[in-house]
């Protein structure tokens, strides 16, 4: 028997022939006189063929159906930055023109030498925003986007999808709603609202309008 | 060539961008291998389901602070491994062990996987040992992907890998004492 024991990582180099000629040769020669070295390399080689032998294993398909269903009712991580963006945009002139409303009743207020300045302002801005229902401009913006949204849904109208339209009836169909493309490319499903929602709760935003009949 | 990393890269780019659809092919793609990693390292097919199912949500989460820098394949895998972990350390709280689910006749062939003598074998290891030849023997990894999936040196995960392979043929009772020669 060879006198020093490759150790361990040369062994496992060894079987996964990932040394070079030399330190192959030197392995190579102290197995044939070293049982317990060539039993090592023997275990090794015998672990990693029934490893590899073993075959990937298949997710029950109710389990990854149960799994999918929780991911989609996952919120989307980047929908907190949305929101934020889309009250800007509405809220914006609404809070501006609240401001310039603001500036009018203060510069009238001054004009007409009224002493309860911050009073008059408060309840002309208060007045103002009750004409529209709104109740300051954070609240507002979103109040806006959804009176917006509202006005512009003809009836049955659920939400707008990335398409395209086959794919959406694909989508719908594999959640057992029938669903049939129309000629203006939109999709018609045949099923409750909510149910559409959830069906189509993992798909982006885009431009096929999905109705219910 | 149009390679398999080159599909994950294009999903994740457009799963990033907030679709939904993309993410889900992503899971499509890699659910077999994620199921098997948690499965062997965990040895019961409901548990490996709740570690696929945590570890997935945990993906989309995260899915936005995913930089590239890792294959996202061991990107899934580490969240996967340390879902695992978790899972086991919720099954260890446990004051008294449930009852198994009745076996889904749809899902025999799952059930035989994991009861086989390899399974059985796998238990036996030291967790390390088996998330160790788990990923490099069945799932193909580097020793790179592991030690960075791990959080060791590539020096611990060939010894890992060392050990657990050995152990494991000792288990299965394949080992071999025979004095042929490597010439």
């Amino acid at each position: 028997m060879a006198e020093k024991h490759p150790d361990e990582l040369a062994l496992l180099s060894f079987v996964e022939e990932e040394l070079d000629d030399a330190g192959r040769q030197e392995v190579s020669e102290h197995l044939v006189a070293c049982r317990a070295c060539s039993g090592q390399v023997r275990r090794l080689e015998a672990g990693r063929a029934a490893l590899r032998a073993s075959p990937l294993l298949e997710l029950p398909s109710e389990r990854r159906n149960e799994i999918m269903a929780v991911l989609r009712e996952r919120r989307d991580p980047w929908r907190r930055f949305r929101p934020a963006r889309r009250v800007l945009v509405v809220a914006a002139p609404v809070a501006a023109a609240a401001c310039l409303v603001g500036v009018f009743v203060l510069a009238g207020t001054q004009l007409r030498g009224g002493g309860d300045d911050d009073e008059s302002a408060g309840s002309a801005l208060e007045s103002s925003a009750d004409e529209r229902g709104e109740e300051g401009a954070p609240a507002a913006g979103q109040d806006a986007v959804t009176t917006v949204e509202k006005l512009d849904q003809p009836a049955g109208f659920v939400r707008a999808v990335q398409g395209p339209p086959a794919d959406v009836v694909r989508l719908l169909r594999r959640e057992g709603i029938e669903a049939e493309e129309e000629q203006d490319g939109s999709v018609r499903a045949d099923a409750r609202r909510a149910d559409v929602e959830a069906a189509l709760a993992g798909r982006p935003d885009g431009s096929v309008p999905v109705y219910v009949k | 060539m149009f390679t398999e990393m080159d599909a994950d890269e294009v999903l994740v780019r457009r799963a990033q961008r907030g679709e939904r659809y993309a993410f889900e092919q992503l899971v499509e793609r890699h659910e077999q291998r994620l199921y098997t990693l948690a499965a062997r390292v965990l040895g019961s097919r409901e548990d490996a389901a709740d570690a696929v199912q945590e570890a997935l949500i945990r993906a989309w989460v995260s899915l936005p602070k995913f930089r590239g820098d890792a294959r996202f394949s061991t990107w899934l895998y580490r969240i996967v491994v340390n879902a695992a972990h978790d899972v086991r350390a919720k099954r260890r709280e446990r004051p008294v062990e449930e009852p198994p689910d009745p076996v889904d006749p749809r899902d025999r062939f799952a059930e035989q996987e994991l009861s086989n003598e390899l399974q059985r074998a796998l238990d036996g290891l030291d967790e390390n040992y088996r998330v160790a030849v788990v990923l490099y023997d069945v799932l193909g990894c580097s020793y790179a992907e592991i030690a960075e999936m791990t959080g060791v040196a590539e020096g611990t995960v060939k010894s890992r890998i060392f050990r657990g392979r050995s152990e494991l043929a000792e288990r299965l009772g394949t080992a071999v004492e025979r004095t042929e020669s490597y010439e």
